[in-house]
């Protein structure tokens, strides 16, 4: 019988949530860091939803929100020209970053040790967080805003999006531009996945994936109205994309196929991520809340529960039936 | 009966010189709620002029092969009356250290151990003491940028993010009531 996908909603957030990050797989599960223009960041438990904590400190809109693998730190990124670098076990500020103008974007390296972060002032700097009273390493070339900045090939390199309808690869010990991808439009989203180098990109109704060292175009895929964000699935069987019509749809990544679509947000989509493990993606609105959505419907997972008469899993645990 | 569509007459109906009213009843479909996707990915095939047949059996098909998935409860939401990040959950007891660590003595020197744990909540105590005298009372606030504010002092809340006073006296007028962020202040005093 065919099961309809009854999303979590996550309230909390009093303005539009323009980011989230999931962090890696850890001992206590996975966590889900949201970025909101009401300048209060919200840490919750990345498979049921729940809320964590808050972390207050910012005195503007938080345009950008990352966790560590661990999640141990989290970093967001405001408009108020201060990146912060927060403990996410206690929820206390660890270090505030000044910068020139309102910062857009974010990033860990893999051992934590680093910190990218761009903005509107159109400079990638990177932090190094062992030693913060040294100045941050700069690297300039971008003509307009920058978007996302990324970490990518090991930490070795950064993919940085901007305004300027360009993204570009720089070398990390160089500081150089590697390679420059240019569009016809203003790129809306980035999303990098280490596991293969797929680098994923939206721009107008476009999902584009390219190879993140050689920026090369795998394939694209056109959704029915403007894209804000996709998300690519860890085993990469499916993409999620979501934007200006309030509806996420879900694809096949080997044909691009639209398989689902699902109504429920109240206002634009503007991130999709999946989470680590791909049981789930997350999707934050204009409208202020966040989402969880099933990727196999009707999976006992997290808080949805298994519902069919005769129950295909095994396990002992679950229990099939109406509630 | 006509494609799922019946007619019947009101049974207030009683009027011979009144025409006659009819009642049309439609099959009753579940409302669409927040998945249209049966729909969306299957389309009838006319696009203009749908058979009532053709509607009937997609409102039936919704109905009864579209099932929501079932939840155990909805997600918890933030606490409005602290910042979260529970001290007496697991994660917080296996990970966090606190603020200013202790001298950790391999082998352990249980006495300075000890003593540092002794000292430490003497200073908590002087903290949570000075908070409990300083209320009703003037106090002067050091702030950053060189600024000296006066105020009646409240109380604190319980992280100690911010401190409620009263006529608290700015370079730009008295507030009657005010907050101020604790992070801004550099010191305070008081007369006890």
């Amino acid at each position: 019988m065919a099961m309809r996908q009854t999303p979590l909603t996550c309230s909390g957030h009093t303005r539009p949530v323009v980011d989230l990050a999931f962090s890696g797989i850890t001992p206590f599960g996975y966590f889900l860091i949201s970025a909101c223009k009401d300048g209060k960041p919200m840490l919750r438990q990345g498979d049921t939803g729940d809320w964590i904590g808050t972390f207050l400190g910012h005195k503007g809109a938080v345009w950008g929100a990352t966790l560590n693998m661990d999640a141990t730190k989290a970093a967001t990124a405001a408009a108020d020209f201060t990146a912060k670098v927060w403990d996410s076990v206690s929820g206390d500020e660890v270090l505030s970053l000044a910068h020139k103008h309102i910062v857009k974007s974010v990033n860990f390296t893999q051992d934590s040790n680093h910190l990218l972060t761009a903005g509107n002032d159109k400079l990638l700097r990177i932090f190094d967080l062992s030693n913060t009273d040294a100045a941050p390493q700069e690297i300039a070339g971008h003509g307009a805003a920058i978007k996302k900045a990324l970490w990518c090939n090991d930490d070795k390199q950064i993919l940085s999006a901007a305004d300027d309808k360009t993204i570009r690869l720089w070398d990390r010990t160089s500081m150089e531009e590697v390679k420059t991808l240019t569009f016809n439009t203003s790129v809306s989203s980035m999303e990098y996945m280490a596991d293969g180098e797929i680098l994923v990109i939206t721009y107008g109704k476009t999902i584009a994936f390219y190879n993140a060292l050689s920026l090369e175009l795998i394939k694209t895929a056109e959704a029915p109205a403007p894209i804000n964000s996709a998300s690519l699935h860890p085993e990469k069987d499916f993409f999620v994309a979501g934007g200006e019509d309030f509806k996420l749809y879900k694809f096949d990544y080997g044909t691009q196929e639209e398989l689902e679509s699902y109504k429920g947000h109240f206002g634009p989509v503007h991130c999709v991520r999946f989470s680590p493990d791909g049981e789930l993606y997350a999707s934050g609105s204009e409208d202020g809340t966040l989402r969880l959505w099933q990727t196999a419907v009707g999976k006992t997972y997290g808080l949805w529960k298994c519902v069919l008469p005769v129950c295909l899993d095994n396990s002992s645990e679950s229990q099939c039936g109406e509630p | 009966m006509w494609f799922g569509i019946s007619w019947s007459l009101p049974k207030s109906f009683t009027l011979k010189k009144q025409f006659p009213v009819y009642v049309l009843h439609f099959p009753v479909c579940p409302s669409g709620g927040d998945n249209a996707s049966f729909l969306d990915t299957n389309p009838p095939k006319k696009k203009t002029n749908r058979t009532f047949a053709v509607r009937k059996e997609l409102c039936w098909k919704k109905q009864h092969m579209a099932t929501p998935v079932p939840v155990l409860r909805l997600p918890k939401g933030p606490d409005p009356n602290s910042r979260g990040f529970d001290p007496n959950s697991p994660r917080y007891i296996a990970l966090c250290r606190t603020t200013v660590a202790t001298t950790e003595a391999a082998g352990g020197d249980e006495e300075e151990l000890q003593q540092e744990q002794h000292a430490r909540s003497v200073l908590r105590e002087r903290f949570l003491r000075c908070l409990l005298a300083m209320n009703n009372k003037k106090v002067r606030f050091n702030m950053h940028e060189n600024v000296t504010v006066e105020a009646t002092f409240g109380s604190s809340d319980i992280d100690v993010l911010n401190f409620q006073v009263s006529d608290l006296h700015t370079p730009i007028g008295v507030q009657k009531e005010a907050l101020i962020r604790s992070q801004d202040v550099i010191s305070f005093t008081f007369d006890a």
